[in-house]
């Protein structure tokens, strides 16, 4: 699992849904993804009744079908362990067109995809209508250590920066008519990420740490964190920002 | 088939199951984050998200093990050799958290499965196998790859046994064909594969890292910390 992380993107939109603050949301959708879990997986009609929910949200937060079934696709891995356990499956079994099917592997199958699926819109609807800026905005006000928002805050931004990079010498490339286009898109190959971020720390310019925000030295707050302050347009991490506008309106 | 990717997802462990994990993965991630803050000095916090967008990046390649059967690299050993056990775990977590909130990968709530088993049991083991490995091997570049090498190899597949153990104890579905010992060897055997791939990319990444800048390795550092963080620790 893992393919596709660079197509998650955040839909630009002003509904109700993107103008929660974040913590709600985030607080929201775990809570929700507990409920759907422990829901015991005999009770189709709960799980019918989620999905409606799910839809109402989407709706709510505009973010269409089609995105959402595209982006879902992360979870075909486990669709393949639903749609094999009737079959690898221990206990009672049923006949049905003529295949023997294991009654246990049945439900074990239709609990991992509902529940699968079910939690994957949920987050897909959270990716939708958040920022990943808003997201550690919201992370942070839910008391999560500053540490990890910390870590997670250089994470999304050399992020961007690495993909940028990778992006720009990939259109290099194709200029020089090379077309090795694929490796190019990966976010820079191993030796090439440590060499380019050993750069990015090291820097000419005398400054050792020029990634480094002037004012974070020793504490690292994002925007808005617990003083309550909403983050700025110019807020603590405008490159992933940037990067996804361009991203959502450049070819590829 | 059981080879799926370790990031688990929603439904697949029950409930009890899932909840201890959640809580046996909070309470060794709140030990990380103390550990963590003493090792967290201005040189290491821009690396430690070096590390972490490393990791979220190469998370998405996901290189074929056997037909029908993907893996990708889980990045506990790199971390824990380029900024140390505890950031190394926090940094995995990180990775882990923000793929389960926005990326849809591996379910919410089959978070602390999934911590525990590449941030938690990935690291610690990585780490045990340097500590072991780089008294005997030379502290030179060549000598950290083959760490990182063996380091990732016995992690990953340490990450997969984990699993089957979650799998084991709260797996929603029992298996007729496939007994616990034959999940076991399936899952080890693929990831044996995973592991020399991931052990392949770890080890030219700190061998590139220990050429260029040996300063941000933390373990060329050595059981005795450098100055500032000496100094940090003491006014801790």
């Amino acid at each position: 699992m893992g393919a596709g992380h660079a197509h998650v993107l955040h839909l630009d939109r002003d509904t109700p849904l993107h103008r929660l603050p974040p913590e709600v949301k985030i607080a929201a959708m775990v809570s929700a993804t507990v409920v759907v879990v422990i829901t015991p997986r005999e009770a189709l009609w709960a799980f019918a009744g989620y999905a409606v929910l799910v839809a109402i949200l989407a709706a709510i937060g505009r973010v269409p079908p089609g995105w959402l079934a595209k982006r879902s696709l992360v979870e075909v891995p486990f669709v393949l362990l639903a749609v094999a356990l009737p079959f690898i499956a221990a206990g009672e079994k049923v006949t049905f067109l003529g295949l023997e099917l294991s009654r246990d592997g049945l439900y074990g199958g239709f609990n991992i995809l509902a529940k699968g699926t079910l939690g994957v819109l949920l987050s897909l609807i959270l990716a939708a209508t958040t920022t990943t800026r808003d997201l550690i905005v919201g992370l942070d006000r839910l008391r999560c250590p500053q540490i990890i928002t910390q870590i997670a805050t250089f994470m999304l931004r050399y992020l961007a920066v690495l993909g940028g990079e990778a992006r720009r010498m990939r259109i290099a490339r194709i200029s020089r008519g090379t077309t090795r286009a694929s490796c190019g898109s990966c976010a820079a190959s191993p030796p090439e990420w440590a060499r380019s971020s050993c750069a990015r720390s090291s820097g000419a310019s005398g400054s050792t740490w020029r990634w480094w925000p002037a004012d974070t030295r020793g504490g690292c707050p994002p925007p808005g964190s617990r003083s309550g302050r909403p983050p700025g347009a110019s807020g603590w991490l405008p490159l992933p920002c940037r990067w996804r506008q361009q991203r959502s309106r450049g070819p590829r | 088939m059981e080879a799926v990717a370790l990031h688990i997802s929603n439904g697949v462990l029950n409930g009890p199951v899932s909840a201890i994990y959640g809580v046996i993965a909070l309470v060794a991630l709140a030990y990380c984050v103390s550990r963590g803050r003493r090792d967290l000095d201005d040189r290491l916090a821009p690396m430690a998200g070096l590390v972490a967008a490393f990791i979220f990046a190469v998370q998405m390649l996901n290189f074929p093990v056997l037909p029908g059967v993907s893996g990708h690299l889980l990045g506990g050993a790199m971390a824990a050799l380029l900024v140390g056990p505890w950031v190394g775990a926090l940094c995995v977590s990180v990775v882990l958290i923000v793929q389960a909130l926005v990326f849809a990968d591996g379910g919410v709530t089959a978070l602390g499965a999934n911590v525990t088993n590449m941030a938690l049991v990935g690291t610690a083991v990585a780490y045990l196998l340097i500590f072991l490995l780089l008294r005997v091997l030379p502290r030179t570049p060549a000598g950290l790859g083959i760490t990182a090498f063996v380091a990732s190899v016995v992690a990953v597949v340490a990450a997969s046994q984990s699993f089957v153990l979650q799998y084991a104890l709260g797996g929603t579905t029992e298996l007729e064909h496939y007994g616990l010992g034959s999940v076991a060897g399936i899952m080890a055997g693929t990831h044996i594969l995973i592991g020399i791939g991931e052990g392949l990319i770890a080890a030219v990444t700190v061998m590139t890292v220990a050429k260029t800048r040996p300063d941000l390795v933390y373990a060329l550092r050595g059981l005795k910390r450098v100055q500032p963080a000496t100094a940090q620790g003491v006014a801790a």
